[in-house]
């Protein structure tokens, strides 16, 4: 048997709470030392689950860029909207079916440059004055739908009580 | 050279003729924006021995708060430098290292003050008199800020913001520039909270001196509900007063669903309509509340940031990016993103 990551970040925590943090003197030291061992109870419950977070964030985008460039909304918008609209869907046409990378570094990336598209749209979107049933309309339901989504997947994921400036 | 003996090096510097000691220099907890110190410099003056009981702050190697774009120690400075002697507890500032030329880093050191750190928020239950006493307090002194007259102290160097929506923007523009230059990605909501704001900014009836962090958490208080200090002046500049009244009654600064534990939210209102003799635009200041979301996660993302480039050795830097998540669900909230749940 060898220790997995698991019983390696325990050991980790033992070794830290036990160990170190009662020879600590300063008050200093002390707060940086339990703020490492927050980061570690963090790291303990869910660094297994990473990839699963990543893939399923990586997904909902996907879906969405994948609807927003069907509507074929850059025709109804002007400048700078007009031109996130035609990157979105370049990217698209470009990078079909949008298999998820395995790899967590990858995963990350991809992910990213997905959410920064979004970003870019929504940043021009939010506010416009936009007719019901249009596909610019369209667009921003569908950049909305994900921002709550994943809301409620950071909601999940982040569960690190409260935490007070 | 150790920082004792750069302190005493640079106040040999400031005091001609003196041979300044540095005695119990002790860093302080807390200060995830700058480094706080506390010491004694203790000298011989004309034949007198002189003793003064100091804070130092200094520039971090990494900061919450982008140094040179958002903050500068010669502003803070020169600032407190303006309003001593108004009825506004501050430290008095006694020495500038603006360039970081004898300390390293940015630094100012100003004197220590007596009183007890007050919380973030405080908790429900606290002493009745104790809590209206600070209530009043704390909007007094927001009120003598506003209504100083910043040109005859001298503040115009803070450089006033235009007529109009001018204020609104100038604050939008400095955080946007500091999301795009901090940022370790994009943040949807945080990118459309900026197109929100910039369609809906208001227009400002004044301008006034502004502390920028003006909220329960940046003062000390004695026993009996008194600020002995307004502490904390790293993001003050002029612009409009709503800003303030915005930030200090934000949700994330509530406790119990109090304004800093301490009030109602329109008590918070009529207390300082009041004091200042000035109205509260409410619609201006659910902008200015917006705004301090976003500048509170725009905040945190630069802790993630400084975290991630390995430049600061701080843990609290990563945990402040936790605080993103909550800080983009109230986001979205006001700006009416209404999503799948």
């Amino acid at each position: 048997m060898r220790p997995d990551v698991s019983d390696i970040l325990s050991g980790i925590q033992r070794t830290l709470m036990e160990e170190i943090l009662p020879d600590l003197a300063s008050d200093r030291g002390r707060e940086r030392l339990t703020s490492v061992l927050f980061l570690l109870q963090h790291c303990m419950a869910r660094w297994d689950r990473v990839g699963g977070f990543l893939k399923e964030e990586h997904d909902d985008l996907s879906g969405v860029l994948e609807r927003i460039a069907a509507a074929r909304a850059a025709g109804e918008a002007t400048g700078p909207l007009a031109d996130i609209l035609r990157e979105i869907e370049s990217a698209v046409a470009t990078a079909p079916g949008n298999e998820a990378p395995d790899a967590i570094e990858e995963l990350r990336a991809s992910v990213r440059e997905r959410r920064a598209m979004l970003a870019s749209l929504l940043g021009r979107i939010v506010g416009a004055d936009l007719p019901d049933g249009s596909a610019l309309a369209h667009c921003r339901r569908e950049a909305h739908g994900y921002v709550g989504r994943q809301i409620n997947r950071d909601r999940e994921w982040v569960q690190v009580g409260e935490i007070v400036w | 050279m150790s920082l004792e003996a750069s302190l005493c090096a640079f106040l040999a510097q400031q005091i001609p003729g003196a041979k300044p000691e540095v005695r119990n220099l002790v860093q302080m907890s807390g200060g995830a924006s700058r480094e706080t110190w506390s010491f004694e410099a203790a000298w011989t003056e004309n034949g007198e021995q002189r003793n003064r009981a100091c804070v130092l702050r200094r520039d971090p190697r990494s900061s919450l708060l982008e140094a040179g774009l958002t903050t500068d120690r010669s502003f803070e400075f020169r600032t407190l430098r303006a309003l001593e002697g108004l009825p506004i507890p501050i430290p008095r500032m006694y020495w500038l290292d603006a360039e970081g030329k004898w300390l390293e880093r940015p630094s100012l050191i100003m004197e220590l003050m007596a009183g007890e750190a007050s919380p973030p928020a405080f908790a429900p239950g606290i002493d009745a008199a104790f809590r209206e006493r600070l209530s009043a307090h704390f909007v007094d002194i927001l009120a003598e800020i506003h209504n100083l007259d910043w040109k005859e102290r001298g503040l115009d160097f803070l450089e006033a913001p235009g007529p109009g929506r001018g204020a609104a923007m100038a604050q939008i523009g400095r955080w946007r520039e500091v999301y795009n230059r901090r940022r370790p990605e994009a943040e949807p909501i945080i990118d459309a909270a900026f197109g929100w704001l910039e369609k809906n900014a208001p227009e400002s009836d004044r301008v006034t001196l502004v502390h920028g962090d003006f909220r329960t958490g940046n003062y000390l208080h004695d026993e009996a509900g008194n600020i002995t200090a307004m502490l904390d002046w790293e993001l003050t500049h002029l612009g409009d007063p709503m800003e303030d009244v915005g930030w200090a009654s934000m949700k994330f600064w509530r406790g119990g669903g109090l304004v800093g534990g301490l009030m109602e939210e329109e008590a918070f209102y009529r207390l300082y309509e009041a004091r200042a003799a000035v109205p509260v635009d409410r619609a201006r200041v659910f902008f200015y509340q917006v705004l301090g979301n976003v500048k509170m996660a725009v905040i945190a993302q630069g802790a993630v940031r400084a975290f991630l480039d390995g430049d600061g050795a701080e843990p609290v830097l990563a945990l402040i990016g936790f605080m993103i998540p909550r800080l983009c669900e109230d986001i979205a909230a006001q700006i009416g993103i209404q999503g799948d749940k």
